[in-house]
C-alpha cells in the first residue's frame, strides 16, 4: 500500500527546487507580479495558511471547503488545508450558492476558504466546531447524484498517491516539464494536474474556466507558455480543433497529450494528430471513485478507415479489474474510501467476492477484446458524460421538478455532433401561460452548475408512460 | 439606422435564431446575462465570438471573454463599436 501524504510532494519539490516556478496563472501576463509563484514561496504560503487553520481550531480529519476561483490562491488553499492535516472540499466560486452551501453542509466542513479578489488574502470563515476525523482523508469531490443531491467521493492520501505515483512512473515528469491544468479543481482530472507536476519540480500553468471558454486564447497560451503535457477531455480538444485557430501557432514543447472523461472518435483523434504530430497520446479511464484505473497508449498509426474509438485499455498496475455481467469492477490502490456520510450508498457501490475482497462497480459496460484491452460499450444506468462531467439526469429532474410551474419533468440525453451529448428536458406545467425558454434557463442556472443546464426545454401535454405507468424514457429519447 | 443599432439587430437576430429558436424575442432583453444566467452554453459562446469576429472583421481577445465583459447584448454592441467593427 502507498504511504505518505500529498502535501509532502510539494515540500520535497520546494527543498530541491526552491527558486523554480511552481505555478503560473495563464489568466495573467507572464511578467505580472501575481502571475506566478516559486516552489519556495508556495510551500511557505501554504505553511502559513496551515498555521492559521490550526490556530482557529481545525484538526486532522476536519473538512475545509476551498471556494476560490481557479488561481494560485486556490492552490495555496488546497495545500494549506492538507498541511493542516485536514481534507479539502473544492468548490467553484461561481457555482449556484445554494448548491455550494448544501455541499458544504453535507461534508460537515468546519471552515470555508474564500478570497475577496483574485490574488487577495485568503479568508477563513469557521462554519462549525471541527470534530476531527480520519487524518488519512485527503479530499472529497462532489459529483452529480441520481437522487437530486450531489454525492461526495472521499479519497485518502493513500488512494490519491497510488494514482499519482502510478502516473509519475508511467509518464516520467521532470522539472523541465510545463503541465497545463485545464480542468476545474472540482473535477477529478485536477488530481493529476495538481500533484503529478508539483511532486517533480515541473511548472503547472493554470487555465481558468474563462480561458477554457475561449479556444483561440487557449491555443495561443498552449504555444506561448510552452506547454509540454496536456490533459483534458476530448470535448476540449474538439473545441480547440474547431474554433482554436491552432494552425496559427507552433507547439515544439508538447510531448504528451492525455485525454479522459469521454469517448474520443478515432477520426477526430487523427485530425488532432495532424495538427500536433509530435506528442505521444494516451487515453486515461476511470470514474472519480477510482481515479484512473485503466489506460491506453494510442499507437502512432492506425487503419485510415477506423472510426470507432480506441479501447479504454488495460488495467493500471496498481489495480485489478474484473468484469461481472458485462460491468467493469475495480479493486486496488486507487479506489475511494467511500461516499462521504453515505454508508448505504457506499455499500451498494461495491460487490464483495467469495474471498471477501471489495470491488467497486463502475457502472460502465465493457468487453475484453482479443488484444487484452477493455472496450467501453455504454452505461448500465442513466448517468451521462458531458464535457467530461458526469451528470445524473435525475438531479436535473429534481431541480426542474421544484420549479413552481412544473408538475413533472423527465430528462434524457441524445448524441450531439459538437458537444458530444445534448440534454433535453421534457416537462408538464400547470395551467397558464408557458414560461419562456429564457426563464427556464435562468432558473436552471441558479440551481445547477453550467454543464448541467439542459440544451432544450420542451413542454408537453403529458409525459409518455410505459404499461406500468412509469415515464417512458425510450419514447422521449426518440423524439426529435 | 446607426452602426450600433444595426449591430444590435444583427446580434439579437443571431442569438435568437441560433440559440433560442422559437422564443418570443421580447424575452431576450439587451441586459439579459447570457452566460451567467445560462442562456448560452460554452459552445454557444464560442460560436458567438466566431460570428462577431467573422462578421465585423475584429479580433476579440481572451480577457474580453473572461470574467463576463461580453455577457449582454449591450456589452457586445459596445465592444464591437469600440473596435470599429464593420460588415
Amino acid at each position: 500500500m502507498t504511504t505518505g501524504r500529498l502535501e509532502e510532494l510539494l515540500r520535497r519539490s520546494a527543498e530541491r527546487f526552491p527558486d523554480r516556478i511552481a505555478v503560473q496563472d495563464a489568466g495573467l501576463p507572464e511578467d505580472h507580479a501575481a502571475g506566478s509563484i516559486t516552489y519556495g514561496t508556495l510551500d511557505r504560503e501554504a505553511d502559513g495558511l496551515a498555521q492559521r487553520l490550526i490556530a482557529v481550531g481545525i484538526r486532522p480529519g476536519d473538512r475545509v471547503v476551498v471556494r476560490i476561483a481557479k488561481s494560485i490562491g486556490a492552490v495555496i488553499g488546497i495545500f494549506g488545508v492538507l498541511k493542516a492535516g485536514a481534507a479539502y472540499v473544492p468548490q467553484a466560486a461561481d457555482a449556484p450558492a445554494a448548491r455550494n452551501d448544501r455541499i458544504a453542509a453535507s461534508s460537515g466542513a468546519a471552515a470555508l476558504l474564500t478570497v475577496a479578489e483574485r490574488g487577495g488574502p485568503i479568508q477563513i470563515d469557521l462554519l462549525q466546531r471541527g470534530d476531527g476525523g480520519d487524518p488519512q482523508l485527503s479530499y472529497i469531490l462532489f459529483t452529480s447524484g441520481s437522487t437530486g443531491e450531489p454525492k461526495g467521493v472521499a479519497h485518502t492520501h493513500a488512494s490519491a498517491l497510488s494514482f499519482v505515483d502510478w502516473a509519475a512512473e508511467r509518464f516520467a515528469p521532470t522539472a523541465d516539464d510545463v503541465f497545463a491544468s485545464h480542468a476545474p479543481f472540482t473535477f477529478d482530472l485536477s488530481i493529476f494536474d495538481l500533484f503529478v507536476p508539483l511532486g517533480h519540480g515541473a511548472t503547472l500553468v493554470l487555465f481558468d474556466e474563462g480561458l477554457g471558454r475561449f479556444p483561440a486564447g487557449l491555443a495561443q497560451a498552449i504555444a506561448e507558455r510552452r506547454i509540454s503535457v496536456w490533459y483534458s477531455t476530448p470535448s476540449t480538444l474538439r473545441m480547440l480543433m474547431a474554433y482554436g485557430r491552432m494552425e496559427r501557432h507552433s507547439y515544439p514543447a508538447l510531448r504528451l497529450v492525455l485525454y479522459a472523461g469521454e469517448v474520443f472518435a478515432a477520426n477526430q483523434l487523427r485530425e488532432l494528430k495532424q495538427i500536433w504530430p509530435a506528442p505521444a497520446y494516451a487515453n486515461l479511464y476511470g470514474p472519480t471513485e477510482t481515479n484512473v484505473c485503466t489506460y491506453y497508449e494510442v499507437p502512432d498509426r492506425w487503419d485510415e478507415e477506423r472510426v470507432e474509438p480506441f479501447p479504454i485499455g488495460i488495467c493500471c498496475e496498481n489495480d485489478q479489474a474484473l468484469v461481472v455481467d458485462g460491468e467493469l469492477c475495480i479493486r486496488g490502490g486507487t479506489v475511494m474510501a467511500g461516499y462521504w456520510g453515505q454508508p448505504e450508498l457506499t455499500e451498494a457501490a461495491f460487490l464483495t467476492d467469495a474471498d471477501g475482497a471489495r470491488w467497486y462497480r463502475t457502472g460502465d459496460l465493457v468487453q475484453l477484446v482479443d488484444d487484452g484491452n477493455y472496450q467501453f460499450l455504454g452505461r448500465r444506468d442513466r448517468m451521462v458524460k458531458r464535457q467530461g462531467y458526469r451528470i445524473e439526469l435525475g438531479e436535473i429532474e429534481a431541480v426542474l421538478g421544484s420549479h413552481e410551474r412544473v408538475t413533472e419533468a423527465a430528462v434524457v440525453s441524445a448524441p450531439h455532433p459538437d458537444q458530444g451529448v445534448e440534454i433535453r428536458a421534457y416537462m408538464t406545467i400547470d395551467d397558464g401561460e408557458k414560461p419562456s425558454l429564457v426563464a427556464f434557463k435562468t432558473y436552471s442556472a441558479r440551481n445547477l452548475p453550467s454543464y448541467m443546464i439542459p440544451d432544450r426545454f420542451v413542454v408537453l401535454e403529458g409525459l409518455p408512460r410505459t404499461s406500468t405507468d412509469k415515464i417512458d424514457y425510450r419514447t422521449l429519447e426518440g423524439l426529435a | 439606422m446607426s452602426d450600433a443599432d444595426q449591430i444590435r439587430t444583427d446580434v439579437r437576430t443571431y442569438i435568437l435564431e441560433q440559440f433560442l429558436r422559437g422564443e418570443d424575442p421580447s424575452t431576450l432583453a439587451d441586459d439579459t446575462r447570457l452566460t451567467r444566467d445560462g442562456i448560452l452554453t460554452s459552445i454557444d459562446n464560442i460560436k458567438l465570438v466566431t460570428f462577431l469576429e467573422d462578421t465585423y472583421h475584429i479580433a476579440i481577445e481572451a480577457h474580453e471573454v473572461i470574467g463576463g465583459p461580453l455577457d449582454t447584448v449591450n456589452d457586445i454592441v459596445n465592444t464591437v463599436v469600440s473596435k470599429g467593427g464593420a460588415r
